[in-house]
């Protein structure tokens, strides 16, 4: 299952899911589906949203195991 | 930068309901054909009739509607693979269904009807996978 840190990185600057989703090119319902875990993002989009937090693709994206 | 004034989303829904709206009164005119309803009302179903016509091709042609993105990309194409195994499995029960030397005939107004219902699954399916699609 794919978690994410984005909310947490989104709020830590004060941006909103559509500022993030204008950033990055994608609506701003992908935004939100992301930071819920409800959607697996491409290669090209988990890098663009990792650029923007200036991290990591693995310190914004972690894959855990589902028991 | 200007926003566009709908979501993709919003239109999809709004795509939906006017193809509605086209397909509950295409279905109703068999019953209650619109040159026999009294002026008032044959005026009121027209433009509602128009405005749903205007409101499809405006959605239908992304006009201030937001730009899709890969999710949407790969929702549209999950609809039209779904779509065309609907179709595909209804002409298949059509097939069965139908005797030797039967023939089908579509008339303009079921033909309308038949292309309605294609539109409307095509959105409510979109709508769907993006709801709960993964």
């Amino acid at each position: 299952m794919l978690e994410t840190k984005i909310k947490e990185l989104r709020l830590a600057r004060g941006m909103d899911q559509a500022t993030l989703a204008a950033l990055v090119g994608v609506r701003r319902e992908t935004i939100g589906r992301l930071e819920k875990g409800q959607y697996n993002p491409s290669l090209k989009l988990a890098m663009d949203i990792a650029k923007v937090f200036d991290r990591t693709v693995e310190e914004v994206f972690t894959f855990r195991e589902e028991p | 930068m200007k926003r566009p004034v709908l979501t993709l989303t919003r239109s999809k829904q709004l795509s939906a309901l006017c193809w509605a709206v086209v397909l509950f009164f295409g279905a109703l005119a068999n019953w209650f054909p619109v040159k026999d309803l009294p002026n008032p009302l044959r005026t009121a179903v027209v433009g509602l009739l128009l405005v749903a016509a205007v409101v499809i091709i405006l959605t239908t042609l992304g006009v201030w509607v937001e730009k899709g993105d890969e999710r949407s990309a790969e929702n549209e194409r999950r609809t039209n693979s779904t779509l065309f195994t609907l179709v595909f499995l209804a002409m298949g029960a059509l097939l069965v269904w139908m005797k030797n030397g039967q023939t089908l005939i579509l008339g303009r107004s079921e033909l309308l009807v038949a292309f309605g219902c294609v539109c409307l699954a095509q959105d409510i399916l979109f709508l769907l996978y993006e709801r709960f699609g993964a």
